[in-house]
């Protein structure tokens, strides 16, 4: 037992486990000031793991059997493995980088809330990180699905942690029956695959799906789902847009970042290395992907509530990846190595720069919270000049994220471009959606930025006494747009990041091997990436100096806004946010009225018909000579369907 | 390595001079189509030299972007000048770029908008919400018509696609149609200019600039156009030097002299007529697409 305090990835798991424990004693504000600085520490230690995995390509494994201890654990939970390869490492390094920055933010943060349920916020913000740290580096099934379903509960808790509104309550309760359907999905795919492929041994090595046998290809369906509904893929999105503006902002941040990511992570081992890509597949992820970009597009743009709307940009975001994924996978089983690579290099880069600019975003709407108490678009307005660093990092998130070059969400959605239109087919016109897509995002952040920060306000009172939030609150989203710009500029070192990981994926090593035979080589396609963002840095800022020298000796004159020669004040001439982009909308109202259509038939209509059902059977429950014919029927069937499950 | 420099510094200079050129051209065509005798062709320069002597004037919060808006515009889009064929081929392309074209593109309107917005004058907020919705419409058609060309010349270089190279098949030379059109609508021509829309708006997203950054503004405003209708013109003409050096300028100046009588016979749209136009060309766009696609 000894060894492993010497190995450095217990030290996360240890203190977050130590500061679980001091909520048990400790309540109040004290709590929350202790498990955010604890936290820190951990999320230290994580980025110190993720740096020795990434760039000096260590692998750490550790097995132990917990059945030595006690003879009640057995079967599959007997034997507890962690083992950490590239792939784990790049999700480590989100998990830290990320948890990093909310702990800080959090340590101010949190001041604005009632002392009353701090502790328990306290406990179950340390019991997340762990369980995402968990999540990640287990190597087994089992185990991933225990922290999986540690992870969906101890969220839960954060997102309806003011549980004197109903409204987060409600949320909270949506998110946890949605998601909770999904781990069950999960549960069913693993029993499938224990059943019929692994004689019972869930350890990631070795799982072997055959995805051409039927019910291997619903145990891979099954899975999808489960994690689709946690990544908030498009059929199952429902419970993001009100699940994570309900959270305090870095749990906001956290959700967005990096929690939705974690099934990606899955993803990308089931696809990959469970089984083998087959092209169904990829069809059926990339389409759901390019649903997911519009959908989550088009209805961000209408949001009038900041967290919301960043919430909807989530979704799409996580669509864009999605698509690359599915894209990688149609690639890959077309014997397109190169291409396929370039793909998966694309939605791990994506991944990335999604949570820094994400988790910016979150954090400069937590701190207008933090500052005006308000996240409605049509109050706030003309924040720039009271708190101009959250200004700053909201507007360069926001050009990050709109995918202006050279920022790094235009580099890693450039290199799925690639990848899409070399591809043709059906990627290319999922390429022509998603370039769509970006021109809505680019109106979104419009919207977020000039809403929230220069346009002037109706609303007087809102506008006056507001400072600048505090230090520890600037710092993170700083922070965040720094590594924006860098990951933007210097794309070597997502690529130094990313390749490890994915080089030890199916034939993409012997691609990497043999890049000079391959027409257009992904190496001399990385070096020129490298290279692009100098020359057009150059190209941008040296016209850009000159003209500021030029213009910039004479004289300016200070004047008012024109309003028509009268004198009103102009803070009586509003522009309200729910007005922008109405021809628009008006325009597109076919998508919005359908979607809303099928909202009702799917959300609201089955589950009315499903309670009808039920409500009839009820009063047959009584009937004990009825409902035993009715658990006979159902063993009936399953028995029916184990005799399947034959290997 | 130093033919590939002069090449870099005569597209540039030759874009940057030509521009407000063509467009005293097109001034020239209109008042002759409206019985008027019309300015001199040089004009527009004296124009942008006068505006360049002004000081300029501050309203907008944050002040810095507003600042920064026209002067950022101008400088995406000389950077496009770099990518681009233009009086000669470009030296500095690598694969993907078109997709960097088109992003740069996007990128410098955004930019615009952001300064106009930050002008905090409603006017210039509505001229620049109906702006972004156009330019939405407009991104799926090129987005569309980008996929189209990339699908009939396999490539992702601008050098390598064009131009053009025969067998040309049918949905190419119907997309390089929408391809006109759109560059006519992106260039904020008459029927679709209701960003700015004088008589409605007053100047709309331009309304509070004044004096050295409005002559920026109409500069690089005057560039835009010359780069869609070059993007326009590169899938016709042969890259061979000695052709190209007397053919570009001559089709540039044709070009930009229709799109002038067009303009002259028109009036504007309202937005939602504008906007159900571009619906109309998208809904082409797409069927063009999936039809080169399945391979005709």
């Amino acid at each position: 037992m000894l060894p492993i305090i010497t190995q450095i990835f217990f030290y996360p798991i240890f203190i977050l486990l130590l500061s679980i424990l001091t909520t048990f004693f400790i309540k109040g504000r004290l709590a929350v000031k202790i498990s955010s600085i604890l936290a820190f520490i951990a999320c230290v230690f994580m980025l110190i793991l993720s740096i020795n995995v990434l760039i000096y390509s260590t692998t750490y494994s550790y097995t132990c059997v917990l059945s030595s201890f006690s003879p009640v654990v057995s079967g599959n939970f007997a034997i507890f493995s962690i083992y950490i390869d590239n792939l784990s490492g790049l999700f480590v390094f989100v998990i830290g980088l990320i948890g990093f920055l909310a702990s800080i933010y959090s340590y101010k943060y949190m001041d604005r809330y009632s002392t009353e349920h701090l502790g328990f916020y306290s406990l179950n913000y340390s019991l997340f990180l762990l369980s995402m740290y968990m999540a990640v580096i287990v190597s087994d099934l089992f185990w991933f699905i225990v922290f999986w379903e540690l992870m969906t509960l101890s969220s839960q808790f954060l997102v309806s942690f003011e549980k004197e509104k109903r409204k987060a309550l409600w949320a909270g309760y949506k998110y946890f029956t949605i998601t909770k359907i999904g781990s069950e999905f999960l549960i069913v795919g693993t029993l499938i695959i224990i059943l019929l492929f692994n004689n019972y041994d869930t350890s990631y090595l070795s799982i072997k799906i055959d995805s051409l046998h039927p019910l291997g290809f619903l145990a891979i369906l099954f899975f999808f789902i489960g994690l689709a509904i946690k990544s908030a893929i498009t059929p199952f999105h429902g419970w993001l847009p009100d699940a994570h503006p309900e959270a305090p902002s870095h749990v906001s941040a956290l959700l967005s970042g990096v929690m939705i990511k974690i099934p990606v992570y899955m993803m990308i081992r089931l696809f990959y290395m469970f089984s083998s890509p087959s092209i169904l597949w990829g069809v059926i992820v990339s389409t759901v992907g390019v649903v997911t970009i519009i959908v989550g597009a088009l209805y961000g743009l209408i949001q009038a509530d900041t967290k919301r709307l960043l919430a909807y940009s989530s979704i799409e975001q996580i669509g864009y990846i999605i698509l690359g994924l599915g894209t990688s996978i149609i690639l890959y089983s077309e014997k397109l190595y190169v291409l396929s690579l370039i793909a998966l290099f694309g939605t791990l880069y994506h991944l990335i720069n999604h949570a820094l600019y994400k988790s910016a975003l979150f954090l400069t709407a937590g701190s207008v919270i933090y500052s005006t108490g308000s996240r409605d678009m049509n109050k706030l307005g003309g924040l720039a000049k009271s708190m101009p660093y959250t200004s700053i990092a909201a507007l360069i998130a926001s050009l990050a994220i709109m995918g202006i070059p050279p920022l790094n969400g235009f580099m890693s959605k450039w290199s799925l471009y690639c990848s899409f239109f070399s591809a043709g087919g059906l990627p290319l016109i999922y390429g022509v959606f998603a370039l769509f897509a970006s021109s809505v995002t680019a109106g979104m952040f419009i919207k977020y930025y000039t809403t929230v920060f220069t346009r002037s306000t109706r609303r007087i009172k809102i506008n006056e006494n507001i400072k600048e939030a505090p230090l520890t609150m600037i710092i993170p989203q700083l922070f965040l747009v720094l590594l924006c710009i860098v990951f933007g500029l210097l794309p070597i070192i997502p690529y130094k990041i990313i390749l490890p990981a994915i080089s030890r994926i199916g034939s993409f090593e012997n691609v990497l091997k043999n890049t000079i035979r391959v027409g257009i080589g992904f190496i001399k396609y990385a070096e020129i990436s490298m290279l692009y963002p100098l020359i057009l840095l150059l190209a941008v800022t040296i016209p850009l100096l000159i003209l500021v020298i030029l213009m910039s000796f004479p004289n300016r004159i200070e004047y008012d806004v024109w309003t028509c020669g009268s004198r009103i004040d102009k803070r009586l001439i509003h522009y309200p946010a729910h007005s922008y982009f109405k021809e628009f909308r008006e325009n597109f109202n076919e998508f919005y009225d359908s979607s809303s259509k099928l909202y009702n038939l799917f959300v609201v209509r089955i589950p009315r018909i499903t309670q009808k059902i039920l409500l009839s059977i009820c009063p047959k429950s009584e009937d004990p000579s009825c409902m035993f014919t009715l658990t006979i029927f159902i063993l009936i069937i399953i028995v029916t369907l184990l005799r399947w499950v034959q290997p | 390595m130093m033919n590939e420099v002069v090449y870099l510094i005569a597209n540039m200079c030759f874009a940057l001079i030509m521009a407000p050129l063509i467009d005293g051209i097109e001034r020239k065509v209109k008042a002759r189509i409206q019985n008027r005798r019309g300015p001199s062709i040089f004009q527009t320069w004296y124009d942008l030299v006068k505006m360049f002597r002004k000081p300029s004037g501050i309203t907008g919060r944050p002040a810095a972007l507003y600042k920064l808006g026209p002067l950022l515009y101008f400088s995406y889009l000389s950077a496009i000048l770099l990518l681009i064929p233009l009086l000669f081929y470009s030296p500095l392309s690598f694969i993907g770029d078109i997709i960097l074209v088109i992003y740069l593109l996007a990128s410098s309107r955004i930019f615009l908008l952001l300064g106009s917005i930050s002008s905090t004058n409603p006017y210039s907020i509505v001229g620049s919400n109906r702006e972004i919705s156009l330019s939405i419409f407009e991104e799926l058609t090129i987005a569309e018509i980008l996929g189209i060309i990339i699908l009939s010349t396999n490539s992702l270089l601008t050098n390598n696609i064009f131009p053009a190279v025969p067998p040309v098949k049918a949905t190419l030379i119907l997309a390089l149609i929408l391809l006109g059109i759109i560059s006519y609508i992106a260039n904020q021509r008459l029927p679709f200019e209701l960003g700015e829309a004088e008589p409605e708006l007053s100047g709309g997203s331009v309304l509070e600039y004044t004096g050295k950054e409005l002559g920026l503004f109409y500069y690089s405003h005057y560039i835009r156009r010359l780069i869609y209708i070059s993007i326009f013109l590169d899938i016709f003409i042969p890259q061979t030097i000695l052709i190209r050096i007397w053919l570009y300028p001559i089709c540039l100046i044709l070009v930009s002299m229709f799109f002038g009588i067009v303009e002259a016979l028109m009036g504007r749209f309202r937005i939602d007529q504008a906007l159900s136009f571009l619906k109309k060309t998208t809904l082409i766009g797409g069927v063009l697409l999936i039809a080169a696609v399945i391979g005709i």
